[in-house]
């Protein structure tokens, strides 16, 4: 629709529900300086008005964000856009989720009323310990959105029929010396003996899981869930894996080029210590008991098909409940409600593929955030070229400042003289902003804030390189674990950066050797909120990326 | 029965990385975490007055790691102890195998030394210091026996290594300006008494 004046914007404004994003197309005529503000257009004032935000994408195209009225949840593009221009910081620790929070996020019945919704949470802050089980029920799709109370019930009790069924005749081909089972079975024993003796018998990936679910069957049927995501990053081929070391590479290279170098410098196995970061999704880097928060949030970033299994892949020793309760495996199949059984389930996307599908114009009936109307007509290329990050909000900077509004995408040249010279002294306080908190290195370090560094980060060089591989699941399976990894390495950037030749004494001068001591001592907490935060600055360039692609095509 | 299991070429404990934090830490763990991938231990030693830093990758099997991961192994190692378990019959009859691996995929000059480890179980032992010695003196290697919970020529197995690979760095069987052969020279200036410092990747430490 056509927007001629202020009275059109308030109208829009006000007809907006509260979830939804309005995106402007400016027709960007030559304003004289005299003739400012006898057009019938005013410049909204930053705090002038405080249900909404405009930030000015390129040069020809406004978003507006509706803020969220009180008491109300704001939906996840808001937040991606609250944060994308900068109104999110990234110091503020979102508190876990409580159980009464989770109880109000299940029907009466017990339906997850909003998956999304519920991954969100989950991401942005992780779980309670309460409900811990609960919630990985759900992110290991052991449960869906649309099983009831008695649906998982039942599910609990045909999973542990199942299992007792598998383990027996486990037990008996190990009685018969079945060659196979034998050799699994000292495998097994090998990696239970030796690793997270603190929780006894249980191995890396296996351990958290028995942990949380204090239940064998609920843990092998997790664990299947589990490896349906991870089993391509175990393929002896090892592909995925030399995949998820180059672009721990090409990601360290380009989110901090400094610390890059130094550790080609100093490492001289090819970032080979990372290895087993990126096999067990950082399992061993942490310490046991906070392994938990880790896991959840990584999978929650996870597209939701990764846990789900094929219907082609249906395997009966798999306790996945599609299968579990669509077959007639037990009798119990009228307590199974219908909808269960008929639909085919229902496949969510993750939080980033939302944000992808929200804002694609072609994207499916289910559509969330209308968009007005669809700006953008530039070339890929000159699309990133125009793209700096906004300062990274860490804490210190951010309550000190927490006024100031900084466009997080700022225009290369500006044609226009009215919205656009706002965002050029916009620009000039983000650069200031920049340098000053690159100065302030040590005083972060003091007070504890996670240390993101460089607060400009050229990642959209970098990403254009995934261009053709947007969709790519190994590359979406991945990302949240390669932020973890970079988050790690930032965490110790200080002191990979005092590495020094003649440190001759010094054993553990190498790169490699330092990060084979740090074997679980790293700091979670502090790696979880880097990685969260980059990883919604890649889930922001996938959706633009997405939809200026979608727009070429259209 | 479990026996039988253990006979293929799966999750041997045959003491690698206790090996290494001996070496390196002058310690023993009698349970260590299952290596996954490849750990890393450095220690500086003294051969005829020359300051040498060793860089020892300490591996998993070779058998269960992929197959890019098994070239850079190999890639840069100037040295490899091969380490098998006197307790454990069948860690000794995979050391064909894995030694042509090694010289398949490595400089043929690379220094192997063969290691029994784990000699302080005698009463366990399944693997005769005598065929240890033979199949060493078939394969052109150099032999020892380890124990990495008593310290047993734990020492001497890496240094005597060093000390090899040195030898054919005097010998000009390896050139120590190319970093192919997993040595590099020291800076002079930082320390006069160091002459030649292998450094990069001096020593891998590999299995059966």
């Amino acid at each position: 629709m056509s927007v001629t004046n202020d009275w059109d914007v308030d109208g829009l404004i006000m007809n907006c529900d509260g979830t939804n994003i309005i995106e402007f197309v400016v027709q960007l005529e030559p304003v004289t300086k005299e003739e400012e503000g006898e057009d019938g257009w005013c410049v909204i004032e930053e705090g002038g008005c405080d249900n909404f935000e405009l930030i000015s994408i390129q040069n020809d195209s406004i978003i507006v964000t509706i803020r969220s009225k009180e008491h109300e949840n704001s939906s996840l593009l808001q937040k991606a856009t609250n944060w994308l221009h900068g109104s999110v910081s990234s110091n503020h620790q979102t508190p876990c989720l409580s159980r009464s929070e989770f109880k109000n996020l299940l029907d009466k019945d017990g339906r997850l009323i909003n998956e999304n919704k519920f991954r969100q949470y989950i991401f942005d802050g992780g779980c309670d310990s309460i409900i811990r089980k609960q919630v990985w029920c759900y992110l290991l799709r052991l449960h869906n959105d649309m099983m009831t109370n008695n649906d998982k019930e039942l599910y609990f009790e045909r999973a542990k029929e199942q299992y007792e069924m598998l383990k027996q005749s486990w037990r008996l081909r190990q009685i018969q010396e079945d060659p196979s089972i034998l050799a699994l079975v000292s495998l097994i024993q090998k990696d239970v003996r030796r690793t997270d003796r603190t929780v006894k018998f249980f191995s890396d990936m296996v351990a958290p899981i028995l942990y949380v679910t204090r239940d064998e069957h609920l843990a092998y049927a997790g664990f299947c869930s589990l490896m349906r995501y991870m089993s391509s990053v175990f393929n002896p081929d090892g592909v995925l894996m030399k995949k998820r070391l180059n672009l721990l590479k090409t990601t360290i290279k380009a989110i901090d080029p400094e610390l890059s170098t130094k550790i080609e410098e100093f490492d001289t196995g090819n970032m080979m210590f990372a290895y087993r970061w990126l096999l067990l999704d950082c399992k061993r880097e942490f310490p046991f008991k906070n392994i938990f928060c880790v896991f959840e949030t990584l999978w929650s970033s996870l597209p939701l098909h990764c846990f789900d299994c094929s219907n082609t892949d249906l395997a009966a020793n798999d306790l996945c409940p599609h299968y579990l309760l669509s077959s007639s495996v037990s009798s119990h199949e009228d307590m199974v409600s219908t909808t269960l059984i008929n639909t085919q389930f229902r496949t969510i996307p993750s939080i980033s593929v939302t944000l992808f599908e929200s804002r694609s114009p072609s994207s499916s009936p289910t559509k969330q955030f209308p968009i007005t109307t669809i700006p953008l007509c530039h070339t890929t290329t000159s699309f990133f070229r125009s793209i700096t990050f906004p300062p990274a909000k860490s804490t210190s900077v951010t309550t000190s400042r927490s006024s100031s509004i900084s466009h997080p995408i700022l225009s290369e040249s500006s044609s226009s003289q009215n919205l656009h010279s706002r965002t050029s002294v916009d620009s000039g306080r983000g650069a200031t902003e920049v340098d000053e908190m690159q100065g302030d290195d040590d005083e972060q370090q003091q007070i504890g804030i996670p240390f993101i560094s460089p607060l400009s980060i050229p990642l959209g060089k970098w990403l254009i390189n995934f261009v053709n591989d947007i969709d790519d699941d190994d590359l979406n399976c991945s990302m949240f674990t390669i932020f973890l990894c970079v988050a790690i390495l930032l965490q110790h950037r200080q002191s990979i950066m005092q590495f020094n030749d003649n440190h001759l004494n010094d054993d553990c001068d190498f790169v490699s050797c330092f990060f084979t001591r740090m074997v679980r001592q790293h700091d979670s907490h502090r790696a979880l909120q880097t990685a969260r935060h980059y990883f919604k600055q890649y889930t922001i360039f996938k959706l633009r990326l997405k939809h200026l692609l979608s727009a070429q095509t259209n | 029965m479990l026996e039988k299991a253990t006979d293929r070429s799966y999750g041997m404990c045959v003491g690698k990385s206790c090996l290494l934090l001996q070496f390196t830490d002058k310690r023993f763990q009698p349970v260590h975490d299952l290596t996954i991938g490849v750990e890393f231990g450095a220690r500086m030693i003294t051969i005829d007055g020359k300051q040498i830093k060793l860089q020892i990758w300490d591996t998993v099997n070779i058998i269960e790691m992929s197959f890019n991961l098994c070239i850079s192994y190999y890639r840069g190692a100037a040295g490899a102890l091969l380490v098998y378990d006197i307790t454990q019959r069948h860690t000794f009859n995979h050391l064909t195998s894995w030694l042509e691996d090694a010289r398949q995929h490595s400089n043929s000059n690379m220094v192997i030394m063969l290691i029994g480890n784990k000699c302080d179980l005698f009463a366990r032992r399944e693997v005769q210091k005598e065929e240890g010695e033979a199949f060493a003196r078939e394969h052109g290697l150099i032999f020892m026996e380890t124990s990495a919970k008593t310290a047993a020529n734990v020492e001497e197995a890496f240094i005597n290594t060093a000390r090899e690979i040195y030898g054919k760095i005097q010998e000009g069987v390896f050139d120590p300006t190319n970093e192919v052969n997993g040595i590099k020279i020291g800076p002079q200036h930082a320390n006069p008494r160091t002459g030649e410092r292998p450094s990069s990747s001096a020593e891998k430490g590999g299995c059966c």
